[in-house]
């Protein structure tokens, strides 16, 4: 194989130890890379049942199956997977930036950390070199004075560090990865796996070449890709970028605000993204080997927050903006610093301090559990002030910092009604009561509350469907999403970009002439299918059931007030009908639980024990 | 402006009709809002290959694939109405009808 190292690296924190196993081309053929092999992996190891900080939690690293090489936006993702703390399922996330690249330049496609230390440590990979060295003096830093100081004491500028902040140490069910300072593998609570092992950060160095099966071709088809990623299909992400969406889905009636008691924002043209551009923007760059160069840097510009500096995107805006009722684009970037700081998810954390803002206005909590906050919608400084107490577990943020869903159990008197999350994990910036099929690509995403496993809003926004109508027929739609994603997120290839491909036939070209690996365009996508099995396997094995495929009951029961979607809500009803097409497009039973004959034809049916009562 | 399948027709009454671009799309026209002024019996496909030249080539670019037909990540709204892609060509414009282009973004990680 090429492009692969065929390693994996195990470190054992609690032990010390460290080795290094290979694997050979069934595994890469089978589950291609990213995602395939952390889903993999971790049904593999992770004991079933077990917390998710017991020290026997797996926290994986898995490479993109081209990530290190020069083909454009695939070449520096990652993926991050553990059960996760904030829903008790399969956790990942993925990041991109120059991390990944150095994880495979150092040799290894897979990095996997057990264990707990005894004392906070750091673990530091210069190629074949693997040491945990002490972190003490690091605990309590941010992300990003930890980063600068392990950079410093081993005296190289050029060392990649992936770590958390104070989110983390304390454990916060939010807490993410940062690494290259604004890049996070930011949902699902990672962080705080890390921060439960007593690791700060993995630091890494790789001199190692990354090895191409077909040098020719492989130069040919990076040309014609390099063009294609230049051009029309990515401008709008060199632009404006992702923040462009807010007056889109504001239009639309797709803009959560208020903690999704509306679905548009009065004041959206402060926090468009065409303003963000105008007055705050300073620099856009790009990540390992991209031409695209999407990420935009802002700042804030006076006030209080002046000087506070974060890459910007739609979600977090969205979250700190609309969805906080806020339209101080200068408090947006300063709690967007804070995030990444303190190692948060910066779209988590602002739906937790939306949801916090409703339970203040309804009376639910009060000012002295907030530590003399004013919490209602539209107070900027207070948001601001809320991320960092959730990072720091002061005051009612010791309580939000475990999510809406167990800050609702907690809070209880009829919160659980506007926590808005799906199977523990808050949502993303899409209001899915006028969204049907996004709702239930939402509903059946194996990660929770999220957009990112399937992309279904495409089909609604585009108007290849009624946005507006629940139908059987939208359960193939978000499988076939789903499937093309989990390639897309295994291979790993950056989403800003993959609309530069022309199907499953063209990938599968460009992975045998990076790794010489034969595979077919169906290949690949049964392997993609291969892969959402096998993750709802893990899933089912952890105690997930049909019941746990839901939406929230706001959005179940709360009509949008206003706009062009008044009246839109998603019923129990409609997700049903979705519910049941989609188990059916996927082979498996009523109960959502996969087939036999589903798991032979993707050859998992070593597996199939893991179903024997369900089925 | 004036726009249309029948422009050499000066036979046809004209009407108005609202425009808003959104996104790169108000970046490449130069404007956030317009209005087209088309002859009647105009469809939807009759004034977005015009806006296409209008507006220049990477306007096109931004709105329409090689081939001319239109990208899957735009999102094209008649009335607040989203346009379903495989139909719009055909819809019929009226007096008082307001366009509007929207970019899609598929998102992050």
């Amino acid at each position: 194989m090429h492009a692969y190292t065929g390693k994996i690296l195990y470190v054992d924190l609690s032990t010390g130890a460290s080795r290094v196993e290979r694997f050979d081309e069934t595994l890469a053929k089978e589950f291609i890379g990213g995602t395939g092999f952390g889903v993999k992996m971790l049904i593999d190891t992770l004991p079933p049942g077990i917390d998710a900080f017991d020290p026997r939690n797996p926290l994986i690293y898995a490479a993109g199956a081209t990530t290190g090489s020069m083909l454009p936006c695939m070449a520096s993702k990652f993926g991050v997977f553990a059960k996760s703390p904030a829903t008790g399922l399969l956790g990942e996330s993925y990041s991109t930036g120059q991390w990944g690249a150095e994880l495979r330049m150092a040799g290894y496609d897979y990095l996997v950390i057990t264990g707990k230390a005894k004392k906070p440590v750091y673990l530091w990979i210069d190629d074949n070199a693997v040491q945990l060295k002490s972190a003490s003096h690091l605990w309590g830093k941010t992300t990003w004075e930890a980063e600068q100081m392990i950079r410093d004491e081993l005296g190289d500028q050029n060392v990649r560090v992936s770590g958390i902040g104070q989110g983390g140490e304390n454990l916060s069910r939010l807490a993410c990865l940062i690494n290259d300072h604004f890049r996070a593998a930011g949902r699902t609570g990672l962080g705080a796996v890390m921060g439960s092992k007593n690791l700060k950060a993995v630091a890494l160095r790789g001199t190692q070449d990354v090895t191409i099966a077909d040098p020719e071709g492989f130069m040919e088809l990076c040309k014609e890709l390099y063009e294609r990623a230049k051009g029309p299909a990515t401008a709008k992400y060199r632009t404006l970028g992702t923040p462009a969406n807010m007056l889109t889905m504001d239009a639309q009636c797709c803009l959560p605000t208020r903690n999704y008691q509306g679905a548009s924002f009065e004041n959206v043209h402060k926090v468009s993204g065409e303003v963000l551009n105008e007055k705050y923007v300073t620099r856009i760059q790009g990540c390992s080997a991209c031409p695209c160069r999407c990420e935009h840097i802002a700042k804030a510009k006076e006030g209080i927050h002046k000087g506070a500096v974060s890459r910007v995107e739609y979600e977090p805006l969205m979250a700190f903006g609309p969805y906080c009722g806020v339209d101080d684009m200068n408090a947006i970037i300063k709690a967007l610093q804070y995030c990444n700081e303190f190692g948060v998810d910066a779209i988590g954390t602002g739906i937790v301090v939306g949801f916090a803002m409703e339970c203040y206005e309804k009376g639910l909590i009060a000012i002295e559990d907030t530590g003399g906050l004013e919490l209602r919608f539209g107070n900027a400084d207070a948001m601001v002030e809320m991320v960092r107490k959730i990072a720091m577990r002061e005051d009612v943020g010791d309580l939000m910092t475990e999510g809406v869903m167990r800050a609702a159990r907690e809070i209880a008197r009829g919160s659980d009604h506007f926590a808005m999350h799906i199977k523990g994990l808050e949502l993303t910036g899409y209001d899915i009561r006028g969204l049907k099929t996004c709702a239930l690509g939402y509903a059946v995403s194996r990660r929770g509350g999220d957009h990112q496993r399937h992309g279904s809003y495409s089909h609604d926004l585009s108007g290849k469907v009624d946005r507006y109508k629940a139908e059987r027929g939208r359960g193939k739609l978000v499988m076939d999403d789903e499937d093309m994603y989990a390639v897309v997120d295994s291979l790993i290839i950056c989403k800003f970009t993959r609309t530069i491909w022309r199907g499953y036939d063209e990938i599968a070209k460009a992975y045998s002439l990076v790794t010489g690996v034969p595979m077919t365009g169906e290949e690949l996508r049964q392997a993609g299918e291969r892969i959402n099995n096998l993750a709802r396997l893990f899933n089912i094995r952890e105690g997930m059931t049909r019941k746990d495929d839901n939406l929230p009951p706001r959005v179940m029961k709360d009509p949008i007030p206003t706009g062009v979607a008044q009246g839109s809500v998603t019923t129990q009803e409609d997700l049903d009908i979705m519910l049941d097409g989609y188990y059916e497009a996927r082979g498996w039973t009523n109960a959502g639980v996969p087939m036999p004959e589903k798991l032979a034809e993707l050859n998992l049916s070593s597996y199939a024990a893991l179903i024997g009562e369900e089925v | 402006m004036e726009f249309g399948r029948f422009s050499e027709n000066q036979t046809l009454p004209l009407f108005e009709m609202k425009l808003q671009f959104f996104g790169g799309f108000g970046a490449l026209a130069g404007r956030s809002e317009d209005i087209a002024r088309l002859q009647t019996g105009a469809t939807l496909f009759d004034l977005l290959q015009t806006l296409a030249t209008r507006y220049g080539e990477s306007f096109r670019a931004e709105l329409l694939q090689s081939d001319g037909a239109l990208r899957d990540d735009v999102m094209i709204t008649v009335n607040g109405t989203i346009m379903n892609h495989a139909v719009a060509a055909d819809k019929a414009l009226h007096p008082n009808d307001t366009l509007a282009l929207f970019p899609v973004f598929p998102g992050g990680g």
